[in-house]
């Protein structure tokens, strides 16, 4: 083994030639003999009954091969599964009502799907779509989270008496008794808008159907392709074994595409089979704005109770969060938001409810956060605020209110989204916020630098918040090690990888005990031909559960090694070491084997395998935690405002984080850095705007602002490690890390190079526009 | 959206009103319209081709039903226009006040907007909207003269 594949290593990337020299499989890059194009026809109403779609002049365009509308589909058309009921929580309602292939009746937000088009090019499908004729008879449409709740609002969906799609109460302690003696309350509304996940590879399915060997193979950019490969052969009558679903390379994910089952994913397999030709259908970025699902529509009143030290003794919370038209993925954002409030903080007293409500606006499911960033916001506003009314420093008020070292595992006694107790299995956070005011220059910036700004003219301020990430929650995933008769190491998991580095991390996991470098270990992921038990990749997981099997996997093989060796080279099992892809007897560089040759005579032509032993050396293994990991860390930025152009410049941005034992550290900080560049777009830039009719105002990105390079400064991290008791490797996710805490930030150091008399920022994203407005003095900003 | 705004008519009151009863002289009101035709009483039919930032040339069935009408002072038009590029639906109501020999129009229009106009052509769509509503009344005043 070389040292740089250790785990813990800055091991390079076994994944980067294929992606920098264009060589990786995408989506679009699969191109079938006799394959045709789909294109959809959505709804240019967000609220409207469907009374006709005519599809027979784009039927009679040549080149035309089938056209469906809902009815078409027959026994096929339903609704889709709800993915994540909701967890056993006492004070529970939940109304359910999930997405269908294609509208029937009713159409509830802007590009529903209407029709599909299958026609021998895109050209021909879009100039058959602009052919269908849909006939919808307008309804008011419900364009706002508080207008949902309204006694006159329109229902969108006619089974339920109102659009209040659930209602949530968690409490621990008691807030009210707790408190009234409380020497300082503070209580704002916060308000969070949406955002799209715009990934750089937006959707795309290719559907293969094999008449002769009765098989479907799918290439879908999808995070979970098991369970939709499960989910699919169920649907079209297929024995699993018979539908192979391959998430090859994908451009990003962000939560987006674990959603299931997306209409084009269960309408391109079945119009494959009925058509018996290969289809391919590619989201357009427009499409992508409406038929992608999206986040972070919230409206928080929440207070927070302290003493006269800045001890926290309570939180009440009430919030409203938008699912959008449909709500597949149940109460997982909301009850993110709800727990993540809580923070690295000792808060013993909270009550928090929420209610989910339907919009006509598109389906809100997790976006890298996934309701994180809201409970972050709400919580570090709150205590920017009663820091700045007790006169207390807000490293301070937080550093006081730190769970300390001794108090893991902490019980929040309220339940989290996979269904296990609020319980962070560990965590360090001091030391997170002593390294991040060392390394901002906490000490100095008020009392020198910040001034020395000003006299020359200069608005910049300073922002530093704390945060957790639950983050590696089951139930389980799964991987299969083999070594080949070359000596190579083949690694197979289930779950999908969209730019998490997981060929060169979970590589490394498993050359480190079999004694091979990472760049010998050739990884398989998101193909359930070669792996098909397991769930996907979200929640800041795949190191965590996945890793871990992996890691156990590897053992299991080493095991197996080490006992055909022993054999092999006439020793004793615990005089063997493994290195450089060879096992030898210590201390006698003349007795050794190579790895393939190990795995030739695990594998032999002639003789016997023992009974009770297997052939090959090769292990399956699954993790799955008892429940997830907590993450934490701290981010401090220094920004400064041009009062012309209300644009901001980030000249210093620290992120110094704990995700429990690293097993690659570049890996880890660029998955921080894509965090961050996201959580910029959250916090300054990324709003989709909707008008009172629930139309998208700014779908497409000459409007709809993502940060470029330019935006994104070069950020400084460093690592706390507080390793996970939850599992062997004693890592924790990070995937969303960075994401998580930028609003409150972002609101933080615009509020302090503002100076004291500076409006408060209670909203999420910012933007320059909003900006100008507080700038100007706007009393509504 | 709302386009709000007044525009002085070189012609009288009662010329101007009747003018606007008018298909074919409402049509010039109206920029881009191809067709415009009486299909009972009030209410018009037509087809429109109009432009808005990156969506060009789209074309539009239009309905047009001018009602509430209070001769020479007053009428409201219902206008819904519906294409490949998306819909428009409201209502605009029209005032006509005396100035002198000239008339003055204040005209407020709420329109609702969606689709594709809406979602791609939405930073242009006020300016684009004030502008054709005053090009097309500059085109009814010269009609009138």
């Amino acid at each position: 083994m070389t040292r740089s594949s250790a785990i813990g290593a800055a091991t390079r990337r076994n994944e980067d030639h294929r992606l920098l020299t264009g060589t990786a499989l995408y989506v679009d890059d699969v191109h079938l003999e006799g394959m045709l194009h789909v294109a959809f026809v959505r709804s240019d109403y967000a609220h409207g009954l469907l009374r006709d779609v005519n599809l027979s002049a784009a039927l009679a365009l040549p080149g035309v091969i089938a056209a469906y509308a809902a009815d078409d589909l027959g026994d096929y058309w339903s609704p889709g599964p709800l993915l994540v009921p909701p967890p056993p929580i006492e004070r529970c309602e939940f109304r359910s009502a999930t997405q269908v292939p294609l509208a029937k009746d009713k159409v509830r937000h802007v590009g529903e799907a209407i029709a599909m088009i299958v026609a021998e090019s895109r050209y021909i499908a879009e100039d058959a779509v602009a052919l269908v004729e849909v006939d919808i008879e307008p309804l008011p449409p419900v364009a706002t989270t508080e207008g949902a709740l309204a006694e006159d609002a329109a229902r969108i969906h006619d089974q339920f008496d109102s659009n209040q799609a659930a209602h949530v109460v968690q409490e621990k302690g008691n807030y009210e008794t707790a408190t009234a003696n409380a020497a300082l309350r503070v209580k704002r509304r916060f308000r969070m808008d949406r955002g799209a996940s715009a990934p750089m590879e937006n959707r795309g399915i290719v559907a293969q159907w094999d008449e002769r060997c009765a098989e479907l193979t799918i290439w879908d950019t999808t995070q979970a392709p098991i369970p939709i490969r499960n989910g699919l052969a169920h649907m079209l009558g297929l024995p699993e074994t018979h539908v192979r679903v391959i998430a090859p390379f994908i451009g990003g994910g962000f939560g987006p595409k674990i959603m299931m089952f997306y209409p084009e994913e269960v309408l391109l397999p079945w119009a494959a089979m009925q058509l018996k030709r290969p289809l391919k259908w590619i989201e357009d970025r427009q499409e992508s704005f409406f038929a992608t699902t999206q986040e972070r529509e919230q409206i928080h009143d929440a207070e927070l109770a302290v003493d006269s030290d800045g001890r926290i003794l309570g939180v009440r919370d009430s919030f409203l969060c938008d699912t959008g038209a449909y709500n597949p993925y149940g109460l997982t954002v909301p009850i993110n938001s709800q727990c993540t409030l809580l923070g690295p903080y000792d808060v013993p007293n909270y009550w928090s409810e929420f209610q989910l409500v339907f919009t006509n606006k598109p389906i809100v499911t997790p976006v890298r956060g996934a309701g994180r960033q809201h409970g972050v916001f709400v919580m570090e506003r709150l205590l920017d605020l009663a820091a700045a009314e007790l006169g207390l420093d807000r490293a301070e008020i937080r550093r006081r209110n730190f769970l300390p070292p001794d108090a893991f595992p902490h019980d929040h006694e309220i339940l989290y989204q996979d269904f296990a107790p609020l319980v962070y299995d560990s965590g360090n956070y001091e030391p997170a916020l002593d390294k991040a005011l060392e390394m901002i220059d906490y000490d100095r910036f008020e009392s020198d630098l910040q001034p020395a700004y000003q006299a020359n003219g200069r608005t910049v301020g300073l922002g530093i918040v704390s945060y957790v990430e639950g983050t590696g929650v089951g139930p389980y995933e799964g991987a299969r090690v083999t070594v080949q008769t070359d000596g190579r190491v083949c690694l197979a998991t289930g779950v999908g990888t969209q730019g998490q580095g997981h060929f060169t991390s979970f590589a490394q996991l498993v050359a480190e005990p079999l004694g091979v470098s990472a760049a010998e270990v050739d990884v398989i992921t998101g193909d359930t031909s070669h792996f098909n038990w397991g769930t996907g990749t979200f929640a800041s997981r795949g190191a965590v559960v996945a890793g871990n099997a992996c890691y156990a996997a590897a053992l299991a093989v080493r095991g197996k090694v080490l006992a055909t060796a022993a054999q092999a080279l006439e020793a004793d099992e615990s005089d063997l070491e493994i290195e450089g892809g060879c096992v030898n007897v210590r201390g006698e560089p003349d007795r050794t084997i190579s790895l393939g040759d190990l795995a030739a005579r695990a594998n032999p032509l002639r003789g016997a395998v023992t009974p009770g032993t297997e052939p090959g050396l090769e292990a399956t293994a699954y993790f799955g935690p008892e429940r997830g990991s907590t993450a934490s860390g701290v981010h401090a930025i220094v920004l400064e405002i041009d009062r012309e152009t209300a644009q901001v410049d980030i000249l210093r941005y620290v992120v110094v984080h704990d995700c429990g034992k690293v097993i690659n550290p570049m890996i880890v900080e660029g998955q921080i850095h894509g965090g961050v560049a996201h959580g910029i777009g959250n916090a300054f830039y990324e709003e989709l705007v909707f008008d009172e009719g629930a139309q998208l105002m700014n779908a497409s990105f000459m409007d709809y602002l993502v940060p470029t390079a330019t935006d994104v400064p070069h950020i400084e991290t460093a690592h706390i490690t507080t390793p996970s008791p939850l599992n062997p490797l004693g890592v924790k996710g990070v995937g969303e890390a960075g994401a998580i805490p930028v609003g409150a930030l972002f609101a933080q150091a615009i509020e302090n190079a503002l100076g004291a008399d500076a409006p408060e920022v209670l909203e999420m994203p910012h933007s320059p526009n909003r900006l100008f407005e507080l700038l100007q003095g706007d009393p509504d900003a | 959206m709302i386009i709000q705004s007044e525009y002085l008519f070189d012609a009288d009151r009662p010329t101007v009103y009747a003018g606007l009863q008018n298909p074919e002289i409402l049509a010039r009101a109206l920029p881009g319209t191809q067709t415009l035709e009486i299909v009972e009483g009030t209410r018009y039919a037509g087809e429109m081709v109009v432009s808005v930032g990156p969506v060009t040339a789209a074309r539009f069935e239009v309905s047009v039903e001018l009602t509430d009408l209070v001769e020479p002072e007053s009428f409201t038009m219902l206008v819904g226009g519906k294409g490949k590029a998306g819909f428009v639906d409201g209502r605009a109501d029209v005032r006509l006040e005396d100035r002198g020999a000239q008339c003055l129009m204040v005209y407020k229009a709420d329109l609702g907007v969606g689709g594709r106009v809406a979602s791609v052509g939405q930073r242009l769509l006020d300016s684009v909207g004030k502008a054709m509503s005053q090009r097309g009344l500059k085109a009814v005043d010269r009609m009138l003269q």
